[in-house]
């Protein structure tokens, strides 16, 4: 008897260990903490240089403090705001891929960040222009860059050299690379031992810039309609067909870090990949190489625009919002978002960063660096916006573009097909 | 020792209240509540959840892309499930027998089976890389015809499908070689005895006395088939590409879910999910009666 009420103790002791303990929460802190959301594991070179900064602006200030948490990729970053944004409890800041923000913005779950962008203390006209196009929606400013990167061309220098090219000439347009491309182009017997390019032009992203420079839309300004199937974008296709299918020079790869590692081989000539692609390829390569914009169309020159913003979540009281924003501000000045620059391979956010003293000695260390920002800025360019990309586009364009570049669909007829979709999607939402 | 019938039970529940819980929060509740998400078309973002009825069941009859996602996922699973199942019952019956270093071998072949799938997904997606992949390395080597693997609609889920069968057969041949030294020894003995040849005693004493084990494999290789996602997700990318040929019912769900965040929707194809996984058990248990002998 004493032993199974012993038992039953012991049991209801275990189930009272299980249960979450109803401590007293600890003596409410004088200093205001403000919860920002960053789209990075929790570890790494990037999650270092974060740390770096927000442990230097919490030393210098008593009224309010940060703390950052890692939510791993822009990804699960998304998944975990709509996750918190459902049960009403989203963090004070976060950092979010600029194809987010109408989403989050259309919500109105977003601060519209005018008023602070006004203040005296903050120089809106210094912020890179090249990297605003996505930070405003229906008029209002949501969202302020901060990791942020283009599309970029990375050429093999020995390459060109090798095969009698001028060694620092990167074609400046898609029909001076169709007239190289042959040369760079290394075979054995059937086997295709180097390619003249490669990129993951599957993607929308590569395929945008491509519509852009030839210039075309992926969707409309209001993005309600769907324009990949107008001439521009018809072309920029049939042009990546020509040179995947016809003249086999152009190797798409959907494995974005793939591209790089094959670069680095020397099993594609020139890639078409991210800014950011940089810091892996500097110190490994074993031959001279360069950076370059992506070949233009018609159109000239874009390099598509990627990356993480700075927004704030409407939840919380307009003092919080204040202090959040201080931490933005703080972020984004000259030498911070050029002390970022230099640790992680982004775009400085602001134009007199690139005057910053320490960045100038870090460009004069890795000119190659200082060339990508210069092409990044001068030719960066805003995505499309669209509510739900991968619901009322992306499902459908991406698939048309593969099966056209596996050589099983006509371009035309392909992009026809997937804008009738897409329209039925975004008319539909 | 005199106690009651209530208080038995009572401390039985209260061993089974800490296993409760979970199952009444993260299992019951979801269950319920996705049956209710069902009838709504809730986007996962509105505060709003409004009421559709049906229409989330009469959508899926007639979307195309869920067709093809269950043409996927039919091919997927058959090819898995039977291949995987083959090649495990022959190493059971192989390392059944008498063999050097027979402890070795069995651990070899059960390896792939205890590396996390993630991570072996993305091992594989640089195995099958058409550029400098160790697949078409081999290939060429050997002087074969090399493939596209991942990057072709027609190879990709052929390209999953031999790695998920590389990663299953070796719990498949644990099973049954489990399932293999539950058949009586004496049984063996008195067939040779009578003069029966090894053929005739696979297909008359080991098969059959295997078979409950066979089953009990094929109904659980086919529900862990049928349910795949992390090789889907990681080898094509998150995308169910190329073309779509690598999306199957499950990674479709999750796409409708979290992606195009139709909660709705994607709780109607839930509970699809749920009622083949149903039916394929009650199919598989029917037809286990004409052929599984029981000792």
């Amino acid at each position: 008897m004493s032993h199974l009420r012993r038992t039953f103790v012991a049991v209801l002791l275990a189930v009272a260990l299980l249960l979450p303990s109803w401590a007293p929460p600890a003596s409410a802190q004088r200093a205001m903490t403000i919860t920002v959301w960053f789209p990075l594991p929790t570890g790494g070179p990037l999650k270092e240089a974060m740390d770096d900064l927000v442990g230097r602006f919490n030393a210098g200030r008593t009224d309010m403090r940060v703390s950052l948490e890692m939510t791993g990729d822009y990804w699960q970053n998304y998944q975990k705001l709509q996750t918190a944004i459902v049960a009403g409890s989203p963090p004070d800041g976060a950092m979010i891929e600029l194809m987010q923000i109408p989403e989050f913005a259309d919500a109105a779950i977003l601060v519209p960040l005018d008023e602070f962008a006004k203040q005296r203390d903050f120089n809106m006209a210094d912020m890179a222009q090249a990297l605003l196009g996505n930070s405003y929606w229906k008029g209002n400013l949501y969202a302020i860059p901060w990791q942020r990167s283009t599309t970029l061309l990375y050429y093999n220098v020995d390459a060109f050299r090798d095969a009698g090219l001028p060694e620092f000439s990167p074609p400046p347009t898609w029909e001076e690379f169709r007239r190289i491309a042959p040369r760079l182009v290394v075979r054995q017997g059937d086997q295709i031992m180097r390619f003249a390019l490669e990129g993951s032009f599957n993607h929308d992203w590569l395929y945008e810039g491509l519509v852009y420079s030839y210039g075309g839309r992926i969707v409309s300004q209001d993005g309600r309609t769907a324009m990949f199937n107008q001439t521009p974008a018809v072309n920029a296709l049939t042009l990546l067909r020509d040179l995947t299918k016809r003249d086999r020079v152009l190797n798409v790869n959907p494995n974005f870090p793939g591209i790089v590692e094959n670069f680095i081989a020397g099993r594609t000539a020139m890639i078409a990949h991210s800014s950011f692609a940089l810091a892996l390829i500097t110190n490994r390569a074993r031959f001279r190489w360069s950076v370059a914009p992506i070949p233009a169309g018609p159109a000239g020159p874009v390099l598509n625009a990627g990356g993480g913003n700075f927004v704030l979540f409407a939840k919380t009281s307009p003092e919080r919002q204040r202090a959040a924003w201080e931490f933005i501000k703080w972020m984004t000045s000259p030498a911070n978002t050029a002390f970022y620059t230099m640790r992680s391979g982004y775009i400085p956010v602001r134009t007199s960063a690139m005057e910053d003293p320490q960045l100038r000695s870090y460009f004069r260390q890795f000119p190659m660096a200082r060339k990508s920002t210069e092409l990044s800025l001068e030719h960066g360019r805003g995505r499309m916006v669209v509510l739900n990309v991968e619901r009322n586009v992306r499902q459908f364009l991406v698939p048309a573009l593969e099966a056209v570049l596996l050589g099983t669909a006509d371009p035309k007829q392909a992009l026809d097909e997937a804008a009738a979709k897409a329209n039925a999607a975004l008319g539909a939402r | 020792m005199r106690f009651s019938r209530a208080r038995e039970s009572l401390v039985a529940y209260a061993f089974l209240f800490p296993s409760l819980v979970p199952l009444v929060v993260f299992t019951l509740y979801p269950l319920v509540s996705s049956g209710y998400l069902s009838l709504t078309g809730w986007n996962l973002l509105s505060p709003a959840k409004p009421f559709v009825g049906l229409y989330n069941y009469t959508r899926m009859a007639s979307d195309p892309a869920l067709l093809s996602v269950l043409g996927n996922t039919a091919l997927y699973t058959a090819a898995v499930v039977s291949i995987g199942v083959a090649v495990g019952l022959g190493l059971a019956l192989l390392l059944n027998r008498p063999l050097v270093l027979r402890p070795l071998w069995r651990g070899v072949f059960f390896l792939p089976t205890v590396v996390p799938l993630v991570v072996l997904s993305g091992l594989w997606l640089w195995i099958y890389d058409p550029g400098f992949g160790l697949m078409n390395y081999l290939l060429r080597t050997a002087g074969l015809p090399t493939s596209q693997w991942l990057h072709s609609p027609g190879s990709a889920l052929w390209a999953i499908i031999v790695m998920m069968v590389w990663h299953t057969t070796g719990y498949n041949m644990v099973i049954l070689l489990a399932g293999l030294q539950n058949v009586p020894e004496e049984l063996y003995e008195a067939a040779r005895i009578d003069g029966a040849g090894s053929y005739t005693v696979l297909t008359r004493i080991t098969l059959p006395l295997l078979s409950p084990t066979l089953l009990f494999i094929v109904i659980v290789a086919s529900i862990q088939a049928f349910r795949v996602f992390d090789p889907v997700w990681v080898m094509s990318l998150g995308t169910g590409g190329p073309a779509n040929s690598t999306a199957t019912l499950v990674f479709f769900l999750y796409r409708q879910a979290f992606m195009f965040f139709e909660a709705g929707y994607a709780s109607a194809i839930a509970y699809l999910v749920v009622g083949i996984a149903l039916l394929f058990t009650a199919v598989q248990l029917w037809m286990s009666k004409r052929w599984v002998t029981y000792e």
